[in-house]
């Protein structure tokens, strides 16, 4: 019964109400990289639309007064960042792997460049007004559910219906039939008349609003201030996450879950005197991920045309 | 096989990335250098500074108060200051010897990672003189200084306990430095000076600024009973607004980051030192002795509490203030311990 009052604790209670916070800015970038993979382009520059939007969404969060409008202003910029990715890898023949590290590194420049613009002076950090976690009476109080689900901010709601929606999408849809078929067999799609590029530039919007709403969460949620590179590399992990969920929205929730709970744990794990260097516990997460990989990752394949570049009448 | 190639250069970059993030990790053992004289120095009439410094200016922390004492320095004796900021380990030789070379008169290398390429800048340039942070030697004309918040983190310690009803508080931070974990060490020093029975928590959330895992955290600690944070990284006051409990910030007055949270902070004012290195420079006077200005020379202090010192009992109060004292004249000495924790 020890384990059941855990649960039940002002421990376990925050244990996986965090959980579900570390998660989420992961599972929504990795959600919208779904979309982008799918129809066969890479997007390997999450990280610089997640830090540009945990900046935009900071300012004018912290300029309006109204975090909502800060969340619109991180989704916004993430399309914008995302748009300007697309014009190099989808109009134009560029190689997305190195369009995508050079808008991260961009925007690491980029977003330091303006928050000094607005910050006024040195010194002067940006407390943004944050979205507040609001528990919702009764479901709040069911073990384990209800600190990961029902005492959380609205933007963990956005990110679990943004999973059902993708696997609606994905699964129901003509257009998410267009959008494999433009990952898997573009000049078949392309035969029936269908734009294969026009699919693929739509797809990284889509991946990049959702990785907008990762950076704001950042932000508004999981703090209440821009720093400058404060993604640390989450951009990162979330690709990490997309090949652990076998890039469906299930396995993504699953995977970023998994991150989560191992980052929450051990966290707590270094409060404990178990005599284990924090830097061993510090690589929890990245290890269960790297683990899970290496066990579920074997009949992992990828869309036959990932990373290509279409052109009518070119093979 | 295409999309192997974009796997793989997809790690490389990633790899490229946590090297960013943990650029100014990695430390030189701490340690004073001797204090061994050098011959005088010829006056230096139009003075210029230039500091390198290991992360941005606008951290409200370890570089941030770098940077704001260079400019204090360069104001107070009429230099020009130049900086440079995010410079890498890798980059610190290459950017030192470019101030050098521009004939900069006096060169601070603020990062205690910085040693070995200030030293080897400094043999080619005998003219210009070199302060760094840390350095495993130092020569004729390289000096060093530290940073003794450790002093303050005591201080901190026995407010915290003074404050903590329930006995346990914690302390938050990014990796462990030397000069870091004198602080740790010397905040558990200071809690256990007021309640003996104190347990005090750290965690370590592995790099500089990620103030989402620093708040994370802070939560976990709060929900493991902490009632006061020692915040040594940036996201452990989120943490602590969040969690209801109360933070002592680091370096510079962290009050606005959490007005009803920010107990008080521990102040680290680089600008005396540096001052007067500007000025022995200029005199001639200058000598690469290392420069250790703590609570006694007025540049470690606890900020001001902003109304929140009702929160402290009474006693408490006059203890620390008393400590204070005593460390200001030398008949208290705060324990330098830098051994690591796990």
């Amino acid at each position: 019964m020890d384990i059941f009052n855990w649960i039940v604790s002002a421990q376990g209670e925050g244990f996986f109400s965090a959980t579900m916070r570390l998660a989420v800015p992961l599972l929504l970038a990795a959600v919208g990289a779904i979309y982008a993979e799918r129809s066969g382009a890479i997007n390997v520059g999450i990280e610089g639309m997640m830090l540009s939007s945990a900046l935009s969404a900071a300012l004018v969060a912290a300029d309006t007064g109204s975090p909502t409008l800060g969340l619109l202003a991180g989704v916004v910029t993430g399309i914008a960042v995302a748009a300007l990715l697309a014009v190099f890898t989808v109009l134009l023949p560029a190689d997305p792997v190195v369009v995508g590290i050079a808008l991260n590194l961009l925007a690491v420049g980029g977003t330091t460049f303006v928050f000094r613009i607005f910050s006024n002076q040195v010194g002067t950090t940006t407390t943004t007004p944050g979205i507040d976690a609001e528990p919702i009476p009764l479901l709040e109080s069911i073990p384990i559910l209800g600190p990961l689900l029902f005492d959380q901010s609205y933007l963990v709601y956005i990110a679990l219906i943004g999973v059902v929606i993708t696997w609606v999408v994905l699964k129901f849809t003509s257009w998410g039939l267009l959008l494999r078929a433009a990952g898997e067999h573009p000049a078949a799609a392309d035969s029936l008349g269908l734009s294969v590029n026009r699919t693929r530039f739509v797809a990284l919007l889509v991946s990049g609003a959702f990785a907008g709403l990762g950076g704001a969460f950042l932000s508004l949620v999981a703090s209440t201030q821009f720093v400058e590179n404060m993604t640390a590399g989450r951009g990162y992990i979330a690709m990490a996450i997309l090949i652990l969920g076998h890039r469906s929205p299930w396995g993504v929730l699953l995977a970023s879950l998994l991150f989560g709970l191992g980052d929450a744990f051990q966290l707590r794990a270094q409060l404990d005197n178990t005599g284990v260097p924090f830097q061993f516990l510090l690589m929890i997460p990245y290890v269960l991920t790297i683990v899970t990989l290496a066990v579920f990752g074997r009949r992992l394949i990828d869309p036959a045309a990932l990373g290509t570049h279409f052109r009518r009448g070119h093979r | 096989m295409k999309s192997g190639l974009h796997r793989t250069l997809a790690v490389v970059g990633l790899v490229a990335a946590i090297g960013f993030t943990s650029a100014c990790s990695t430390a030189v053992p701490s340690g004073n250098t001797d204090n061994a004289t050098s011959a005088a120095r010829t006056p230096v009439e139009d003075l210029s500074i230039a500091i390198v410094l290991s992360g941005p200016i606008t951290d409200n922390d370890f570089n941030q108060v770098g940077y704001e004492a260079a400019e204090a320095a360069g104001e107070e004796v009429g230099a020009e200051v130049a900086y440079a900021e995010n410079v890498s380990d890798a980059n610190a030789e290459r950017t030192l010897r470019n101030f050098a070379s521009d004939g900069y008169d006096l060169i601070i290398a603020h990062s205690f990672s910085f040693g070995d390429a200030t030293l080897r800048v400094a043999a080619e340039f005998p003219d210009a003189v070199f302060m760094a942070g840390t350095a495993t030697s130092n020569a004729e004309n390289v000096g060093t200084y530290d940073n003794p918040d450790y002093q303050g983190a005591y201080l901190a310690g026995m407010l915290a306990a003074g404050v903590a009803s329930e006995g346990t508080v914690g302390w938050v931070s990014a990796i462990q430095t030397p000069n870091l974990l004198a602080n740790l060490h010397a905040y558990e020093a200071g809690a256990e000076d007021i309640n003996p029975e104190i347990t005090v928590l750290h965690s370590f959330i592995g790099s500089f600024y990620d103030p989402p895992r620093a708040r994370e955290a802070a939560l976990a600690q709060i929900q493991s009973g902490a009632q006061v944070l020692s915040a040594q990284t940036v996201g452990t006051i989120d943490g602590a607004i969040d969690g209801g409990a109360l933070a002592i910030g680091a370096l510079t007055d962290q009050n606005f980051l959490g007005p009803d949270n920010v107990l008080t902070s521990v102040l680290w004012d680089l600008a005396p030192v540096f001052t007067d290195v500007a000025t022995a420079v200029q005199d001639g006077s200058w000598t690469n002795e290392n420069y250790s200005y703590g609570v006694a020379e007025g540049s470690i202090t606890l900020a001001d509490f902003h109304g929140l010192d009702s929160r402290v009992p009474a006693d408490v109060m006059a203890t620390v203030l008393e400590r204070e004292a005593e460390i200001a004249s030398g008949e208290f000495e705060v324990p330098y311990d830098v051994t690591t924790v796990d």
